[in-house]
């Protein structure tokens, strides 16, 4: 053996820096999870407090990969929310939306699963929140129009645009991080989880099939409303769209092939939305610039910070070696606990400071498994392949057990209150939850026969 | 001249328990000096306290979904969305829909302030306090404007 860390003698200390980090890292999730402070106001001054009391100097924590901000996300993060800004006035999402539901001919079972399936590739395309945000103002008309309940409508679209958002690394914010953490491209989520969530897809059109079809019924006269709308009228900016779509496309094309010119992702949306602002015509950017979420951005850094504190002072190391013994090294055991772990915390507090805190715990599994291995070897290990992909499958599909599970609950929640239709607390979990169970249960099969055949 | 010497009295008001279909009535059948109804009325609560102003605008707001303001695709619609999101809204309450915040002037006060917050703050009307806080009356924007006029025409009435 060399002097590489071995599974049996962890090189941390638990002297006083471990106390100190492990302790400002609590403080922070514990206040993060009480939403008694702002999420991000939180990560900034926990991060620097991580920096203040010693535990990283600056350079670590804004320059060094293993302890820092991975400028990777954020920069990803930053430039598609640059692109959507500028593509939301335009009205496409509206267009869609409403097309959807003449294409489903007024049918209220038929839309609602043709929004379920529209929801959910948006959502794998773009992110989740700008995809309900959008759509459930359309969803509320249609519903209105065609006299039915629009509360299953919002859940559904929630729902589908979480387990969409699954199927590949831009969908949402866990895969962000994971594919930067293990250096996964575009094409590793298309192959190792799209075909999963397509099945996925396929239970919840079912599900809402046979529990629906009864359910919702209206009127031949009510359906005419529908298709008598003209989606045409939804597009604000026809100039300004087609410029859009032509970006988009060719940021999608450059995500497609990030992996084979050895482009990171944030590379490809950092370009996209440059050339679109530059498109656009905008002279005065400042609103643009200004609409970016600024308070999520804030939270990445804060937190990349924090994590990076602990992951220093070996609280991580700590937790893997936990982690180690509680599955005694069978790769299988772990991936399924992982799996399940991973989703049952995600529908309980935020997935982000989870993925955030779960990236380098796997990443040190890994070096207590396979000392002998470094970089790529290591982090992308055969037998490791699976752990990541079980993170990405709870942390995302998780979202859907509670309305504070993902943002995209969040967001739909408060748009049908303010519209005049509560949902509470269980009565989204009366539907999320169950999706939530079945979905995971279709992603434990498919490790399971996938991986461990 | 004083806010006081041009304000009238308080003609008619409405519970904050009213519904907009009893709103609505109230404020067809209360007359103005002019013969017309009422296109805005204030609303005090059981001990007879200013709570909020209704305007006709405010009742307009309960009839249009939240999803249409917001988002300004008024143009995808249907024919007769109006009246039916009209007879939803009929049995909502005044304290939904009012404004609560309202704008008073004093008795005393000026008629300069007075066509100032007319003008500031788009206004038709504001609710008149006496140095006691409590409603004495209400002064309209048509009061002002009559002032202006009658500078213009002094013979005439």
């Amino acid at each position: 053996m060399t002097s590489e860390p071995s599974a049996l003698a962890p090189v941390f200390q638990m002297d006083a820096a471990f106390w100190t980090a492990s302790m400002v890292f609590l403080l922070s999730y514990v206040l993060i999870i009480s939403e008694r402070v702002h999420k991000a106001i939180v990560a900034i001054c926990g991060a620097s407090l991580m920096i203040g009391l010693k535990i990283l100097d600056q350079h670590e924590a804004f320059h060094l990969e293993a302890y820092g901000v991975d400028w990777n996300v954020i920069f990803l993060l930053i430039s598609m929310m640059i692109i959507i800004n500028l593509m939301r006035p335009c009205g496409i999402f509206e267009y869609i939306a409403i097309k959807s539901a003449k294409v489903g001919r007024g049918d209220p079972v038929r839309i609602m699963i043709i929004f379920a399936v529209v929801t959910a590739i948006l959502s794998a395309l773009l992110d989740n929140v700008t995809t309900v945000l959008l759509l459930a103002p359309v969803t509320l008309l249609i519903a209105e129009a065609l006299k039915v309940e629009p509360i299953p409508y919002l859940i559904v679209e929630a729902v589908a645009s979480n387990i969409g958002g699954t199927a590949t690394l831009i969908g949402d914010p866990p895969n962000i991080m994971i594919a930067s953490k293990a250096k996964l491209d575009f094409m590793d989520f298309i192959y190792h989880l799209a075909p999963v969530v397509v099945v996925m897809m396929m239970a919840l059109i079912l599900v809402i099939y046979l529990f629906f079809r009864k359910k919702m019924q209206t009127t031949e006269e009510l359906k005419q409303r529908v298709l008598a709308m003209n989606e045409k009228h939804a597009i604000k900016d026809p100039v300004m769209l087609k410029k859009s779509l032509f970006v988009l496309a060719l940021v999608l094309v450059g995500f497609i092939f990030h992996g084979v010119f050895h482009y990171e992702p944030a590379t490809v949306a950092l370009f996209g939305a440059g050339l679109l602002l530059l498109l656009s015509g905008v002279r005065e950017p400042h609103h643009i610039f200004a609409e970016v979420e600024w308070p999520t951005i804030f939270f990445f850094i804060g937190l990349f910070i924090i994590v990076g504190g602990v992951v220093k002072v070996g609280l991580i190391q700590w937790m893997s070696l936990k982690m180690l013994a509680v599955t005694q090294g069978n790769l299988l055991h772990t991936s399924m606990l992982l799996l399940w772990f991973s989703a049952i915390a995600s529908a309980i507090v935020d997935n982000i400071p989870y993925v955030a805190t779960m990236n380098p715990l796997i990443i040190d599994m890994a070096q207590q498994l396979w000392p002998e291995e470094t970089g790529l070897a290591l982090i992308q290990h055969p037998d490791l392949m699976p752990l990541w992909w079980s993170l990405a499958l709870g942390a995302c599909l998780g979202g859907n057990g509670s309305p504070i599970g993902a943002s995209a609950n969040v967001i739909v929640v408060g748009m049908a209150e303010k519209a005049g239709h509560r949902i509470s607390f269980m009565k989204f979990v009366a539907y999320g939850a169950p999706v939530m169970i079945l979905t995971v249960f279709i992603a434990m099969i498919y490790i399971r026969l996938r991986y461990y055949w | 001249m004083k806010v006081k010497d041009i304000m009238e009295p308080v003609n008619g008001y409405l519970l904050p328990t009213d519904t907009l279909k009893e709103a609505v009535n109230k404020m067809r059948v209360t007359k103005r000096w002019n013969g017309q109804g009422m296109k805005g009325m204030v609303v005090l609560d059981q001990a007879g306290d200013l709570v909020g102003i209704m305007a006709i605008k405010d009742i307009m707001r309960a009839a249009l979904p939240t999803y249409v303001a917001d988002d300004s695709f008024s143009e995808v619609t249907w024919d007769g969305m109006l009246e039916e999101m009209a007879a939803k809204a009929a049995n909502k309450t005044v304290a939904e829909y009012m404004s609560p915040k309202v704008i008073t002037v004093y008795e005393n006060d000026s008629l300069m302030k007075c066509a100032e917050i007319f003008l500031a703050k788009n206004l038709q009307r504001l609710p008149v306090l006496n140095e006691a806080d409590k409603l004495v009356g209400v002064v309209y924007i048509r009061d002002i404007y009559h002032v202006i006029t009658k500078v213009f025409h002094p013979t005439e009435d």
